[in-house]
């Protein structure tokens, strides 16, 4: 079983599970970070309060709503200019530096979700942003994996791209992967792959482009790591006590590109 | 020169549609000459020839790429 270092062997300091700072643990299948939104290290920004509570077990966060009555293209984040669904977000740490716009980053997160859990149509985004409190999406700046459910059918994994995003879907599909590249002030873009969990094969592949920069001059502005739930299309409502249940992991890195430019 | 980059097709999900995104490649010369020609006020333009032309190429990837 590979060995995560959580903490920096030479510093103390958290380094996200991935490279200490005075050596290098290797980049052969380091393990991802899972999210667990009640751990105390994440913060929920619901500026609509409609997070009644949320829960962690088996590796599954459960999100409990309050009532969405009235449909929205703000809760929707493949969708509009606004963006006010309940996201939590923490730091953007890798061995106690955080990752910036200017850093050029590789984030790769993967995505569960429970079927079994079916209440309304659904979407989770697992990404990077930089202003996790921001409600215009050019302030946000969010990237990342994505996966929506429509009550009764299978979910449909891809990536959300600034306030668009590409999914597709599978009968034989039990996660995404999906990887994306940001930095030089640039949004850039993510690729996918969705697989099934029995021999991780992949059934269904795509990508999408931002086609945004970072909001604002070309100087280093601290990411965030952000989960965004909301609704899967901007007709969608939610009923008070409606849940989603999903898994969510992430590893970024940053290499040094600067460094290896002659 | 008009192209579909026929690679690229998707089938799934995009931006809240549920369908088929076909890219669609024109060169630069051919781009300047069909948006000088197209007038978005006048009822008839583009030309039928023309529409049809950038449809069929349009709809034979579209076609191909169902029919699997």
């Amino acid at each position: 079983m590979p060995v995560s270092n959580v903490f920096d062997p030479y510093t103390g300091a958290a380094n996200g599970g991935i490279i200490p700072s005075g050596g290098k643990s290797s980049l052969y299948k380091p393990t991802f970070n899972e999210v667990d939104l009640t751990d105390g290290s994440w913060t929920l920004y619901d500026p609509d309060s409609l997070i009644q509570s949320v829960s962690f077990s088996g590796g599954y966060n459960t999100v409990t709503w309050n009532a969405l009555a009235v449909a929205s293209l703000n809760y929707n984040w493949a969708a509009g200019g606004e963006h006010r669904a309940p996201r939590w977000y923490k730091d953007n740490s890798i061995d106690g530096n955080n990752v910036t716009t200017m850093d050029y980053n590789v984030f790769t997160s993967v995505l569960q979700v429970d079927n079994s859990v079916d209440d309304f149509n659904q979407a989770v985004l697992m990404g990077v942003c930089v202003d996790p409190t921001g409600t215009d999406v050019f302030i946000i700046d969010v990237s990342g994996g994505y996966v929506t459910k429509q009550t009764g059918n299978d979910p449909a994994w891809g990536t959300q791209q600034y306030s668009s995003a590409t999914t597709a879907t599978d009968i034989n599909i039990d996660y995404g992967v999906c990887t994306m590249m940001r930095g030089g002030n640039l949004m850039g873009s993510g690729v996918f792959i969705n697989s099934d969990s029995t021999n991780n094969r992949g059934y269904v592949q795509g990508a999408r482009n931002s086609g945004a920069a970072i909001f604002g001059s070309a100087i280093p502005v601290n990411n965030y790591v952000m989960v965004g739930v909301g609704v899967r299309d901007s007709v969608d409502t939610v009923g008070a006590g409606e849940k989603q249940r999903f898994r969510a992991q992430y590893i970024t890195y940053v290499p040094d590109v600067a460094g290896g430019v002659p | 020169m008009k192209k579909v980059d026929e690679s690229q097709i998707v089938f799934g999900t995009i931006d809240g549609i549920d369908g088929w995104s076909v890219p669609l490649v024109i060169s630069i010369d051919e781009a300047v000459a069909l948006i000088e020609a197209y007038d978005p006020d006048y009822q008839f333009s583009p030309p039928a020839d023309e529409s049809r032309e950038i449809a069929r190429v349009f709809l034979d990837a579209l076609k191909a790429a169902m029919e699997g």
